[in-house]
C-alpha cells in the first residue's frame, strides 16, 4: 500500500480551478456544439424565403455570444476533495449554484479525453463515470496533465486503502495490445461496405434535394444525364467502379481517422483502451460491467484472419437512449486477429466452455425473406414495367432475374449463418449474410426473456426469443417453440440460482 | 434433434417449466378502461377526419373512402378489444414473473426477481375513477423489456408490490 504524500492533500483540499488556457477549450467546445445545434436550421430556406448567409451569421453570432457566456461559468467552476468524508466536490453556477459531491465508492471510472484543441494545448478532460440511473456526471473540461495523473493517483490509492474495489487505473501495464496502420489500412478496406454505401446514397440525394430547395437546379441536367448518358456495358462498369472506390476511400478515411494509433493495455482489473487522430478518447473497460461482446468478419476478412471487436458495457443511462451515452458504453477494437480476440475474452470472461447445444432456426427464416425481399418486390417492379413500360422485355427479364438470383443467395446467406449455440455459462447467436456478426452473452447477464409469436406461426409452433442484458439484447426467431420454452426455463433458472452480479 | 438429446447435462430435467404455469387474468372493470380509451380515440379520428376534409380540398372527392376506411378500423380495433383484453396475463411465481399480452403478436415477457431494479404502482385518471392501478417493473434491460401489469386493483397492486419487494430484499440479504 502507498501512502499519500502530503502536498497532495494541500492541494487538492482546497477549490482548484480549470486551468487558465482551458477557457480555449470551452469556449470552442461550447461553441462548435452550438453551432451543430443550431445547423438545422439551415433547411428552412428549403421552403421560406430566408437568406441563407444572414442565416449562418445569424447562428455563428448566437454561438459566439452563447459560448461567451460559458466564460463566467467557468471562473466559478472549482474542484476539490474531501480527504475525510472521501468525496469528490465539485461546485459550479454563476446565476444558480450547485455543488455535486461523489462519493468515491460511487466512481466507476475515470476517463481522460483529449479533442483537437486539448492536443494542442496540451490539455486533458477528465470525465468521473459514476454507477445508477440517478447519477449525475461529473466532468472538468480541461485541466493540465500534471493534475489529472494526480486526481488519478490519488483517487487510486484511497480506493486501495479503502479496501474498495478498484476500478481506476494502476500505473503498472502488463500486457497491451496494438494495431499499426497496415492493419488499420486492411480493415479500412474491409468493412462496412454496405453500410457506406448507404450512407454514400443517402448523402448523394440529401444534397441533390438540397441543392435544388436552394434554387440551384440541378435535377434537370441529373436526369438529362440518365436519359442520355452513356449507359453501355463500360459505362456501367466504370460508374460500379467509381462507387466502390468512394466506398472504398471514405472507409478508409474515417477509420484511420477514428482508431489512429489504437492501443489496448491490460492492467489488474480493467481494459485501458486509446485512440484517434484528431481526437484521442480514451476508455476505461471493466470486465464484470462488460454485457454483450460482438464480434464481425465477412468473407475477406476471415481469409486475411481479421475481424472486428465490439464490446458492450452496462451503461447507467440505458434508458435515455441517447447516442452520446450509448457510444461512451461501447468499446470497438478494429483489425483484431483471431489470437488478439482470443486474449480480449479470455481476459474478461476468464474461460470458454465448448460443450455447446446447436440451433438453428426454421426453414421458414429463408423462404418469409425471400417472399418479402425478393418476390412482393419483383410483382410491384413487374407492375410498374407493365403499366409504363419502363424497359424492353429483354433487359426487364435480365435484370429480373438477376435480381431474384442475388436475392436468393441473401436469404439463404442469412438463413445458413443464423446460428445460436448455448453452453454452460454462454450465448452465442450469429448473424449475417456478408457481415457476418456473432453476439455473446453470459447467461448469468440476463435481465429479463420476451417470447414473441406471431399468430399465423401458433399452428407451426415457431417463436422468437429475445434475450436483453444491460448492454443491449439478442435476438434469435423461427425456433422450434418447445425447444425455446425448454431452454428458457434452463436461463430462468441459471439467473435465479447465480449468485453473480450481472455488473 | 439427436444434437439435443445428447445434452441433458445441460438441459438440467425438472427445472419447472413456465409452460405449465396457470396465469390469471386482469380485472374485468379494466375492460371498461379499454372500451372507454379506444372510444376517445375513435372521437379523436373522427375529428380529425372531419377536420382534414373541411380543410384540404384535394380530399374531399375522397371523403367517402376516408369515412368508410375509418369505419371499418373501428370495428376492427373494437373486434380486438375483447380478445386483447383476454390474452392479458400475469403470473408470479417463486422466482420470477411473467407477463404476457397482444392479440396477432403474441410475446411474453419473464423477469427474474433478482433482475428488478425497482418498482412503482400507477394510476392515471379514468384507473382512478375505477379504482384500478397498474404495477410496473423496470429492470436495466431497458424500457422495451419492462413490465406493466395494468387492470389490477388498488388493493391487488399494493399487495403484489409488497410481494415482490419482499422477495427482492430476500435476494438481496
Amino acid at each position: 500500500m502507498s501512502k499519500l504524500s502530503k502536498s497532495i492533500i494541500q492541494k487538492f483540499s482546497v477549490e482548484q480551478k480549470q486551468s487558465k488556457v482551458g477557457m480555449v477549450v470551452i469556449f470552442f467546445d461550447k461553441f462548435i456544439s452550438i453551432v451543430k445545434n443550431y445547423a438545422i436550421f439551415l433547411i428552412i430556406p428549403m421552403w421560406k424565403d430566408f437568406d441563407l448567409v444572414l442565416l449562418m451569421i445569424l447562428i455563428l453570432l448566437i454561438a459566439l455570444f452563447t459560448a461567451a457566456l460559458t466564460l463566467i461559468e467557468f471562473r466559478y467552476f472549482t474542484f476539490q476533495f474531501d480527504f475525510n468524508k472521501n468525496d469528490f466536490i465539485v461546485k459550479k453556477g454563476f446565476l444558480k449554484k450547485t455543488k455535486l459531491s461523489v462519493p468515491l465508492s460511487k466512481i466507476q471510472q475515470i476517463n481522460l479525453n483529449q479533442n483537437f484543441i486539448h492536443k494542442f494545448l496540451n490539455l486533458y478532460e477528465i470525465q468521473m463515470d459514476t454507477a445508477g440511473s440517478d447519477s449525475k456526471e461529473v466532468s472538468i473540461k480541461a485541466v493540465t496533465k500534471n493534475i489529472a495523473d494526480e486526481i488519478k493517483e490519488f483517487t487510486h490509492i484511497l480506493k486501495e486503502n479503502n479496501n474498495v474495489q478498484s476500478y481506476v487505473q494502476k500505473k503498472t501495464e502488463s500486457k497491451s495490445l496494438e494495431i499499426d496502420f497496415y492493419t488499420l489500412i486492411k480493415t479500412g478496406l474491409t468493412s462496412r461496405y454496405f453500410q457506406t454505401l448507404g450512407f454514400i446514397i443517402a448523402l448523394f440525394f440529401g444534397a441533390l434535394e438540397y441543392l435544388d430547395a436552394l434554387g440551384i437546379n440541378f435535377i434537370p441536367s441529373f436526369s438529362s444525364f440518365i436519359k442520355n448518358g452513356n449507359f453501355g456495358f463500360i459505362a456501367i462498369l466504370v460508374y460500379i467502379i467509381l462507387i466502390f472506390l468512394a466506398v472504398f476511400a471514405s472507409n478508409l478515411i474515417s477509420t484511420i481517422i477514428k482508431f489512429y494509433k489504437f492501443s489496448a493495455s491490460k492492467t489488474n482489473n480493467n481494459l485501458s483502451v486509446s485512440y484517434g487522430l484528431i481526437s484521442t478518447k480514451t476508455i476505461l473497460m471493466n470486465p464484470n460491467k462488460v454485457q454483450v461482446f460482438s464480434f464481425t468478419q465477412n468473407w475477406i476478412q476471415k481469409k486475411i484472419d481479421l475481424c472486428n471487436i465490439i464490446i458492450y458495457q452496462a451503461s447507467s443511462n440505458m434508458n435515455i437512449s441517447s447516442d452520446k451515452s450509448k457510444e461512451g458504453s461501447k468499446v470497438n477494437i478494429p483489425g483484431a486477429n483471431s489470437s488478439d480476440k482470443k486474449t480480449i475474452f479470455e481476459f474478461i470472461y476468464k474461460s470458454f466452455d465448448d460443450n455447446e447445444l446447436i440451433l438453428k432456426p426454421n426453414i421458414r427464416k429463408f423462404s418469409v425473406n425471400f417472399f418479402l425481399i425478393g418476390v412482393i418486390p419483383s410483382i410491384l417492379f413487374f407492375g410498374i414495367n407493365h403499366f409504363f413500360e419502363l424497359l424492353s422485355s429483354l433487359n426487364y427479364i435480365m435484370i429480373q432475374t438477376i435480381y431474384l438470383a442475388v436475392i436468393l443467395f441473401v436469404s439463404y446467406r442469412l438463413y445458413k449463418n443464423n446460428i445460436m449455440s448455448v453452453s454452460k455459462n454462454f450465448i452465442k447467436v450469429q448473424s449475417g449474410f456478408w457481415d457476418i456478426t456473432t453476439k455473446i452473452i453470459e447467461i448469468h447477464k440476463i435481465q429479463s426473456i420476451v417470447i414473441d409469436q406471431e399468430i399465423w406461426y401458433k399452428k407451426l409452433n415457431l417463436a422468437n426469443l429475445t434475450l436483453c442484458t444491460a448492454g443491449g439484447m439478442i435476438r434469435f426467431s423461427y425456433m422450434d417453440y418447445f425447444i425455446l420454452r425448454k431452454i428458457v426455463d434452463n436461463f430462468l433458472f441459471k439467473v435465479e440460482v447465480s449468485n453473480k452480479s450481472w455488473m | 434433434m439427436s444434437k439435443i438429446f445428447s445434452n441433458n447435462k445441460i438441459l438440467i430435467e425438472n427445472i419447472p417449466s413456465a409452460e405449465n404455469i396457470i396465469m390469471s387474468g386482469i380485472e374485468k372493470k379494466y375492460l371498461n378502461i379499454m372500451i372507454l380509451n379506444r372510444f376517445l380515440w375513435c372521437i379523436i379520428s373522427l375529428i380529425c377526419c372531419l377536420i382534414s376534409i373541411e380543410y384540404i380540398e384535394f380530399l374531399e372527392q375522397f371523403s367517402y373512402i376516408i369515412y368508410i376506411s375509418t369505419l371499418i378500423l373501428w370495428a376492427v380495433i373494437f373486434s380486438f378489444t375483447g380478445i386483447s383484453f383476454k390474452r392479458k396475463k400475469y403470473a408470479f411465481r417463486d422466482h420470477d414473473l411473467m407477463y404476457s399480452s397482444g392479440v396477432i403478436f403474441t410475446s411474453t415477457v419473464l423477469i427474474p426477481y433478482n433482475r428488478i431494479q425497482h418498482l412503482a404502482i400507477h394510476q392515471g385518471f379514468l384507473s382512478r375513477v375505477f379504482d384500478l392501478a397498474s404495477l410496473q417493473f423496470y429492470t436495466a434491460g431497458g424500457s422495451f423489456t419492462d413490465i406493466s401489469i395494468k387492470g389490477l386493483t388498488k388493493m391487488d397492486a399494493e399487495m403484489w408490490k409488497e410481494f415482490v419487494s419482499a422477495k427482492i430484499e430476500k435476494i438481496k440479504k
